[in-house]
């Protein structure tokens, strides 16, 4: 693991890269693989969870690299955001929205939402909670309404199994806390920034690729672009899209870039192998494809994270790739900076008990 | 197979109009009730031949929301051609189309040839533009009108066609063939705001 400076987060933690060998050290243990893999035991990964969460933020990031059941998945993502669910405010929110205008926007969205997801087709368990969360939280937020919200705002629902209260509070938490509101600003700034970021680190890590999409002049709105505005989800399989965001849990919102580059190192030889009609056709056949995600999350952490994870420093770990502009902004905090290593949070604790058995 | 030209055209109009879903009836020849909204852009082609000249259509086929009109510019730039849809059951949306109109006229390539679509035609009892007022404005304007349906798939091929044939009659009669790729150079929207932002941090490494 080198120590070159990699998709650094900010420039005090790049400017002295410190290649701590903690990882590989004797003390703490080598995680093992099966940890982020699909198909390994799942009893043996619930036996090693106690142990393993107590040996700090490392083992975190494994925890929840796992395959989980829904509920498990939902309570760990609501703990390292530290999502506090406030029930009785939402009740007092619901339904206050009566601006003609924003419900003439949403209402064209609704509809449209991962349309072949049978909660969302017609009839549809989950249309109207995703109608009122969207009104909601736009309305009460005093949000510039922008299509991609409501893919964010569906997956939540999807992932908290319909739970239109929890999943307003995280969509609070994921657009004010872990950065996503700065996905939607006027200029799509963050978006930008996270597309730099990308073809600078492309540039370095997959010279031919990097060359070959410029050549094509590959439209990255085709692309790169939408899957940062929506988080993926607008491109990719669901199941895939759950993955990815387990993995921006672990390492903040940045981490999006690194699974951008992960995917792309993943497809290497199909871009290369196409012209523009080629690559248009292969990048918008993923979301019927069988991507085997775990293969491209497995290349994302040999790429990069671990890396940036060694180089971390203690006192800025809440996020890897928080861009400058965040410094003056509300630190993003997940879950961990909250705990000593030695502790074991109680929410954890419930979410592990959660976890039913091996599917 | 040999294409003579390739022309760029774009489809602009209000959210939920029906632009992907004529781009996707006119190329794939399919229509899709669950289609997703459009974030950003898609992109589309289409060989085709007028008289004896093959033709080689590339569609952008851009996001209708209003927070998306800004990256327009990108995709009517060097356009030959704009498809402007509205929604025949949605009185906003025809506005709408007179506003792009309006910002075409001052922005885009002055020789740009435009085609108007009231689509949703399948959906005539809840009509809300009435037919004779929108022809009456395409052709103040100087545009065909079309009535479509992706639906059904009726006016879609019209429609397009249109488009290739205004740009091939302007060609000749201007007397050079139009250069036009589908090419788009990255354009990254940045606000005055950023770049001091951007300067003040620094970069790093």
């Amino acid at each position: 693991m080198g120590s070159k400076c990699t998709i650094p987060s900010k420039k005090k933690a790049c400017s002295k890269p410190k290649v701590s060998n903690k990882v590989h050290s004797e003390s703490t243990p080598q995680i093992p693989i099966y940890f982020y893999t699909r198909n390994e035991a799942y009893s043996k990964t619930a036996q090693n969870f106690f142990p393993l969460l107590k040996k700090g933020k490392e083992n975190l990031l494994k925890i929840l690299l796992i395959e989980l059941s829904p509920k498990a998945r939902w309570n760990l993502w609501k703990t390292v955001l530290n999502c506090k669910i406030d029930y009785s405010k939402y009740v007092q929110i619901s339904d206050s929205v009566k601006d003609p205008d924003l419900i003439y926007v949403i209402d064209k969205d609704i509809e449209r939402t991962f349309p072949s997801h049978p909660e969302f087709s017609a009839n549809g368990k989950y249309l109207i909670s995703l109608r009122q969360l969207l009104l909601n939280f736009i309305g009460f937020n005093k949000i510039d309404y922008c299509q991609g919200i409501n893919f964010i705002a569906g997956m939540l629902l999807i992932v908290s199994g319909g739970n239109e209260c929890e999943s307003y509070w995280m969509l609070d938490c994921i657009f004010n806390k872990f950065g996503v509101k700065n996905l939607f600003d006027v200029d799509f700034s963050l978006v930008n920034t996270f597309a730099d970021r990308f073809y600078k680190e492309a540039e370095n890590l997959f010279p031919t690729v990097s060359q070959h999409l410029d050549n094509v002049e590959f439209d990255d709105m085709l692309w790169l672009k939408k899957w940062f505005l929506t988080m993926f989800t607008y491109s990719f399989p669901l199941s895939c899209s759950i993955r990815i965001w387990d993995f921006l849990m672990v390492f903040g919102l940045g981490g999006m870039v690194n699974i951008a580059l992960g995917i792309i190192s993943h497809y290497q030889n199909e871009i290369l192998n196409s012209d523009f009609e080629g690559l248009l056709e292969f990048f918008s056949n993923l979301i019927t494809e069988n991507v085997d995600i775990e293969k491209i999350l497995d290349t994302t952490l040999k790429l990069k994270i671990q890396t940036l994870i060694l180089e971390e420093d203690e006192s800025e770990n809440e996020s890897l790739l928080i861009p400058e502009e965040f410094e003056n902004d509300e630190r993003i905090k997940t879950a961990w900076d909250t705990y000593t290593l030695d502790e074991v949070p109680k929410d954890f604790v419930k979410a592990v008990a959660d976890t039913p058995t091996a599917k | 197979m040999e294409v003579d030209r390739e022309f760029k055209i774009v489809t602009l109009g209000e959210g939920r109009v029906g632009k992907t879903s004529l781009a996707m009836r006119y190329v794939r020849g399919q229509f899709n009730e669950k289609e997703q909204s459009t974030t950003n852009a898609n992109f589309l082609e289409k060989n085709i031949r007028i008289n004896e000249t093959s033709i080689k259509l590339n569609i952008w086929d851009t996001a209708g929301q209003e927070r998306f009109r800004a990256l327009a510019p990108n995709y009517y730039r060097e356009a030959k051609g704009a498809l402007l849809v509205y929604d025949i059951t949605d009185k906003e949306s025809f506005w709408k189309v007179v506003s792009w109109v309006e910002e075409l006229k001052m922005q885009a390539d002055k020789d740009i040839s435009f085609v108007i679509a009231g689509n949703k035609c399948d959906l005539e009892l809840d009509r809300q533009i009435p037919k004779e007022q929108a022809i009456a404005y395409a052709k103040q304007i100087g545009a065909a009108h079309y009535s479509t349906s992706a639906k059904s798939g009726m006016g879609v091929n019209e429609c397009f066609e249109e488009i290739a044939k205004l740009i091939l009659d302007k060609e000749s009669r201007s007397g050079s063939p139009i250069r036009s790729s589908k090419a788009r150079s990255r354009v990254i929207v940045k606000n005055q705001e950023e770049v001091v932002k951007k300067k003040k941090s620094g970069g790093c490494c």
